[in-house]
């Protein structure tokens, strides 16, 4: 499994820039996503055998696959001119490779990864105005074990024989405000389009997008809160 | 880093918990609300054998997530052996945030202890390193 990882990395790393076909950067991540349901596969059988060992280094590869899936991803949604989801896939990669970190495995490849990314990062996008949006919240179950999150002894974002814990299934989520912060939990959360002189532009292009009537108040458009979707489980 | 010393008053009568994590009472909701770390810290410091319990019945409380990276520990109350206890909750702590923010150029965090017999709350802000001052301070300034 390792040398299959290994060689599938190198092999997709030419696949891995802007420039490259987007059809066949498609084709590359089904491939990838084969190749993640046969990790999770194997990831499974280690996890019955409670082989944490091999459980852990089978997440770093899956992690790292998902990494490379969410940046070929990124150079697709560019070339289409869907910037937000490009971004979105951008920070999903970043967000995969800080996970991968969590295994201990060869964490020199993964920090030189998210190097990469960050290089990508401040080369092709402008610089963000990012929002963080207040909830509460009761409840919940625990990823790993399925009982009451309080009930438990399981800490989220740890990593447990090859998964992570978070709180799940929330039994009330209620959100509160909205603001706007230099370090948000989740950098996807973004302000997408401005107001400047009752005119709405788009944060991403600068391009001028229609004219605005509000009055009393400053128009803008932000993603507030994603669905956390990151297959870390 | 920030380290401020505020006025602080709160009464307990139960001292079964050697960590006691304190809320904040909203009428408007009528809840105890809790940062979203606290089970999280519960369950850190319960894993290590160090008892810990809330200030309120624990059927009425509910969790704040704010979202931003600045990870917020919930008020914390030491009932005995501080001196001892500290340190060991400290490093606790600070191991699991580590781990937690990996890589990531951020590590904020937010503490605040209360010295019931002083009536005061230490307040600190700033990277996990620096929790340690803590400890100090409590040695020092309020003796
Ligand atoms: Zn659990």
């Amino acid at each position: 499994m390792r040398n299959k990882f290994e060689e599938k990395v190198r092999n997709i790393s030419a696949y891995d820039v802007f420039t490259v076909d987007s059809q066949l950067q498609k084709k590359v991540i089904d491939d990838l996503v084969l190749f993640l349901k046969t990790i999770k596969t194997e990831k499974n059988k280690a996890k019955q055998k409670q082989d944490e060992k091999t459980a852990n280094n089978l997440f770093y590869m899956q992690c790292f696959i998902n990494a490379i899936r969410c940046s070929l991803k990124m150079w697709i949604y560019l070339k289409e001119q869907k910037y937000v989801d490009a971004w979105h896939s951008l920070v999903d990669a970043q967000e995969y490779m800080y996970y991968s970190l969590k295994a201990g495995k060869d964490i020199e490849k993964s920090k030189l990864y998210l190097y990469k990314l960050k290089e990508r990062e401040q080369v092709i996008f402008p610089k963000f105005k990012f929002v963080s949006s207040g909830s509460i919240i009761e409840g919940g179950k625990c990823s790993i074990c399925g009982r009451d999150f309080n009930n438990c002894e399981h800490i989220e974002e740890n990593l447990y024989c090859g998964s992570i814990c978070k709180r799940i299934d929330y039994k009330r989520l209620e959100f509160t405000h909205l603001a706007l912060v230099e370090n948000p939990k989740d950098r996807g959360c973004i302000i997408e389009e401005f107001e400047l002189d009752k005119k709405i532009y788009d944060w991403f292009t600068l391009k001028f997008k229609r004219n605005t009537n509000n009055i009393k108040e400053m128009e803008i458009k932000v993603c507030a809160y994603r669905v956390q979707q990151l297959d870390i489980f | 880093m920030s380290i401020q010393i505020k006025d602080f008053n709160f009464e307990t009568t139960s001292n079964i918990n050697k960590v006691l994590l304190i809320g904040e009472e909203n009428k408007e909701l009528q809840k105890n609300v809790f940062p979203i770390s606290t089970t999280n810290i519960k369950k850190l410091l319960e894993n290590n054998k160090i008892s810990v319990g809330y200030n309120c019945d624990e059927s009425s409380i509910c969790y704040e997530d704010n979202r931003a990276i600045e990870y917020i520990i919930p008020i914390m109350y030491i009932s005995t052996q501080v001196q001892i206890l500290l340190p060991i909750v400290i490093n606790l702590i600070s191991n699991y945030l580590y781990d937690l923010f990996k890589g990531r150029e951020n590590n904020n965090v937010s503490f605040r202890l209360v010295i019931k017999e002083k009536s005061k709350m230490i307040e600190y802000e700033g990277p996990i390193s620096g929790m340690k001052e803590i400890t100090n301070i409590i040695k020092d300034k309020l003796k």
